[in-house]
């Protein structure tokens, strides 16, 4: 080996603390770096298993689910590594200052002093990236494992629901996989060390003979505010000290920051997960859900102009009643079946039929909502707004009120319900209404800026509604009862409902559910399927095949596969939060290990001009506090703002309850100013023996 | 009355055969403005002397008395807050504070003791060193000259009871060595500040009102040169 490769080598053995604590971190961003490239070849089988080679109809979005967060994680990891191992070989090129200027005036060129420290990166990738990536690939297998636990209990519930999908991630070895893991991970090293050696390579003989070791060569930045003797000394020192602290703790600090960020989004992200899966928790209270979908299409209407849906096959009153009781035939079984259908019918109501409340909300949405109707007198185009302005014609069909003045019209989507027999009985005599009456469930909820409002949308003095088709054709209906809030069965409150409701007595809809508590589920689960495919006979065709799905399956089987998930994906995303966070903890770690080294001299000479052990401590523990401090103050707003932006973004589409993570903040601040301020501990503890008249005596 | 008196300083290092004794029931007195000189060839046991009487090390036997006082039967917190107010210290490399500005590494002394300095003292040590153009600047940003007159600077800011020089000049060309001797000697014949100066400078020894020898730990001179 030649010279300046047994001095890299030497500085290697030399500097024993820093070298395991590079190692352990290189390693950490190879297992990492090849955790997610196996990840990415397993996910790449599973899915070539599952929808052939090219992936499909869909290739290039499954492609693009695959490779994106790959390549985002992958340049996490390295944006994160080169922090860490840049930070590393900063301090390793700033120590060896003196040996540089020894190197120069012996006749060292610049390539060579550029050299050694390659040749120090080359000796740490050579001792850490195998065995990172060998436990990179130990994760990933374990990884796969824990995954496919869970795996096997999803595809059950989702071969219940949906019927043929089989998700198989199994481990895969790859050799492009690994080369490609072993080249990023080498080269992240490498491009770690070239920065600080570029900077080596500039300094020249003379400067390193003057530095003649890291002090001088750092670059102090002058505080803004003068220490005077109005505040406590150590506090003013702790502050200056970490305001004009050199690049190295600006790095720690960023590492910090940038582990805190990803702690808080993830926890909020969590957050976000828990609030979704509780908002679409069925509370019914039934156990079991036999379900009819039919396939549909929106077209519109070639002579109106207006949407209109399409259903394959529709279901009725008839049949789904005749179903009812076939299933309520099973021993111990009481069923609840209601139908919807959401898309055929709108009315339009003027702006005393509808509350101030509905008006309100109509406004806020109707930016937001899909134009479904004609300008009058604009054939084909469709309509800028559902809110219908003053300067309007009224629509045909409607009278206007009052004179002199125009009215406010409002055309409003409408959801029609069916449901069995006997509970529609049991809701006419609740509404007061007569059996073969539509009854109005006078009750909308609808996301308000995230949160779920519930309102009263009609006037109580409505009786009749005209009932519009996208082909033009309408119908008027009287309306016999209305129910509000409580008096609605628990049964027809659900998520996206529309603001005008009407319990039919006989329609043709979409879907149809039948909900029940059987005593034995499973018996009556597979009566129930049976019972379906008698009357939906599905021939072993798909839904877009068929034309419709039918399904048994429990009632929290939804909520079961979303757990399922959130746990699958939030073990990997805190697994490679918290490894990827380690890999910033030992960058604060070996930077505060390092500065507190390099400060002996500082606190011996503090110490010769009469500062106290106790001052110095308290200084130091002020300085863990405002390091600390400092990572936080950018690290949590700027999670925060993720978690909120996050936040923002989901409850546009659903009204969940949002907590944020305040346990994980407060856990992450106490963690930074304990890693922080124990870190300096240790380090204080290793110069405890030191000789303060030979640290004071040291050459600069 | 004497600023210091040091009675049978004896300082040995190690244990059973590899006792070192660094030094050897040395004793001496210091009056108020005097110059002293110690000297001795490297290894002869002035630094172990200088650091006993600056209080930053313990001796194995033996008392060093500033203006009355028994230093060594203070604890540490004591001493050291007796260090700041009553003895300056030069070091042979500066010793400043990379990360503070002139004004802030002289009056550090008297920070330390949770008081706003002299502003009078300031601008008068200012003045005296030659730094009113550099009093924002960072160590970094001085030379080796400016910087021990930093140094300097922050050793006379308490006033204390005498300044304890360790080759101030041993790590400055001769230009700078002699504005630092200069600036030392101002301070002693002007202000009459007690100066306890060690080298192994003869010229510089010669300056001195006394010089006291040190060999293998023994005082082995104590010699007057001027009255």
């Amino acid at each position: 080996m030649n010279v300046l490769g047994k001095l890299a080598l030497s500085q290697i053995r030399r500097k024993k603390a820093r070298t395991v604590i590079t190692v352990l971190a290189v390693v950490l961003s190879s297992s990492l770096l090849t955790a997610v490239v196996n990840f990415a070849a397993s996910g790449h089988a599973m899915l070539v298993d599952f929808l052939g080679e090219d992936y499909g109809v869909y290739g290039g979005a499954y492609a693009v689910l695959l490779i994106v967060p790959a390549i985002v994680l992958g340049l996490l990891i390295i944006a994160m590594s080169i922090l860490v191992i840049s930070n590393v070989f900063r301090m390793s090129a700033g120590e060896r200052v003196a040996e540089f200027g020894v190197l120069k005036c012996a006749g060292a060129t610049k390539e060579q002093i550029c050299k050694t420290i390659m040749y120090e990166s080359f000796f740490l990738s050579v001792l850490a990236v195998p065995p990172g990536v060998a436990l990179g690939y130990v994760l990933s297998f374990l990884g796969i494992r824990v995954a496919n636990g869970y795996m096997d209990e999803l595809n059950v519930l989702v071969r219940a629901m949906m019927m043929q999908v089989t998700f198989d991630l199994s481990f895969t070895f790859s050799g492009a996989a690994l080369i490609i893991s072993v080249v990023i991970s080498v080269g992240t090293v490498i491009f770690s060390a070239l920065l600080p050696a570029g900077k080596a390579m500039k300094i020249s003989a003379l400067e390193c003979i003057r530095s003649g070791g890291e002090g001088s060569t750092v670059k102090y930045r002058r505080g803004k505010r003068k220490i005077d003797g109005k505040k406590a000394v150590e506090y003013q020192l702790a502050r200056r000290n970490t305001i004009s602290g050199d690049k190295r703790m600006r790095s720690a600090v960023t590492a910090l920051s940038f582990s805190i960020i990803l702690f808080v989004t993830m926890s909020g992200l969590k957050e976000i997960a828990d609030g979704i899966s509780d908002y679409i928790s069925d509370d019914s209270g039934y156990t079991v859900v036999a379900d009819y979908t039919s396939n549909y299409e929106n077209r519109i209407n070639p002579e109106t102009g207006r949407r209109e849906s399409y259903y394959v096959q529709t279901i009725d009153n008839k049949l789904a009643e005749e179903i009812t009781k076939k299933l309520e035939a099973y021993e111990g079984t009481e069923v609840f079946g209601c139908g919807q259908d959401y898309f055929t019918y709108v009315t339009v109501l003027g702006e005393q039929e509808i509350t101030a409340e509905l008006q309100e909300a109509l406004e806020m949405q109707g930016e937001e909502q899909e134009p479904m109707r004609d300008e009058p007198g604009q054939e084909g185009a469709e309509q800028e707004s559902k809110q219908k302005g003053s300067e309007q014609e009224p629509a045909q069909g409607q009278s206007q009120q009052g004179s002199g003045h125009n009215r406010t019209e409002y055309e409003l989507e409408v959801e029609i319900i069916i449901i069995d027999e006997e509970h529609y009985k049991e809701i006419c005599r609740k509404a007061g209404a007569e059996y073969g009456d539509a009854v109005l469930l006078n009750d909308y909820r609808y996301n308000d800026n995230g949160k779920e409002k519930n309102i009263v949308p009609l006037s109580g003095s409505i009786s009749s509604l005209r009932l519009e088709k996208g082909d033009g054709s309408a119908e008027a209906v009287r309306i016999g009862g209305i129910l509000e809030g409580e008096e609605i069965p628990a049964e027809l409150i659900y998520p996206n409902i529309r603001p005008v409701r009407l319990v039919l007595p006989y329609a043709e809809v979409r879907g149809y559910n039948w909900m029940s508590s059987p005593e034995d589920e499973n018996g009556y689960m597979a009566y129930a399927k049976e019972v379906l495919e008698k009357y939906f006979p599905q021939g072993g065709l798909n839904y877009g095949e068929a034309g419709f799905v039918c399904r048994v399956f429990g009632a929290q089987d939804f909520v079961k596969i979303m757990n399922i998930a959130i746990v699958i994906a939030f073990f990997f995303l805190y697994g490679f939060v918290f490894l990827l966070g380690l890999i910033g903890i030992l960058n604060v770690m070996s930077t505060e290990m390092f500065h507190v080294r390099m400060r002996a001299r500082e606190f011996a000479v503090l110490q010769s001009v009469g500062m106290t052990s106790k001052s110095l401590q308290k200084m130091l523990n002020l300085e863990s506090v405002f390091c600390a401090g400092r990572a936080l103050v950018t690290g949590l707003p700027a999670g925060m703002i993720i978690v909120g932006l996050m936040k923002y973004c989901v409850q546009r589409i659903l009204p969940f309850e949002f907590r944020m993570p305040w346990g994980t903040i407060f856990g992450v601040m106490a963690a930074a100013f304990a890693l922080v301020w124990g870190t300096v501990r240790v380090s204080l503890h290793a110069l405890k023996d030191q000789n303060l008249i030979e640290t004071i005596r040291m050459q600069k | 009355m004497a600023v210091l008196e040091v009675k049978e300083l004896t300082k040995i290092y190690g244990s059973g055969d590899n006792q070192v004794k660094a030094l050897d029931h040395v004793s001496f007195r210091v009056k108020k403005g005097e110059f002293v000189a110690v000297v001795g060839a490297s290894g002869s046991g002035k630094s172990t002397l200088m650091n006993l009487i600056g209080g930053i090390d313990r001796p194995t036997s033996g008392s060093v008395i500033i203006e009355g006082k028994e230093i060594f039967g203070m604890n540490e917190s004591e001493l050291a807050i007796f260090r700041r107010r009553n003895i300056g210290i030069v070091y042979q490399f500066y010793n400043l504070i990379p990360n503070l500005t002139v004004d802030e590494n002289i009056m550090l002394p008297c920070l330390l003791d949770k008081r706003e300095p002299d502003r009078k003292k300031l601008e008068q040590i200012i003045e005296m060193t030659g730094l009113s153009h550099r009093r924002t600047h960072l160590p970094g940003e001085l030379s080796g000259g400016q910087q021990q007159r930093v140094s300097v600077g922050r050793a006379l800011i308490n006033d204390p009871a005498f300044i304890l020089a360790d080759e101030p000049t041993g790590n400055l060309d001769s230009k700078a060595g002699k504005e630092i001797l200069d600036l030392l000697l101002s301070a002693n014949k002007k202000e009459k500040q007690t100066l306890i100066l060690i080298t192994h400078d003869e010229n510089i020894a010669l300056q001195a009102d006394r010089i006291i020898t040190i060999s293998d730990g023994r005082m082995i001179r104590d010699e007057v040169i001027r009255l």
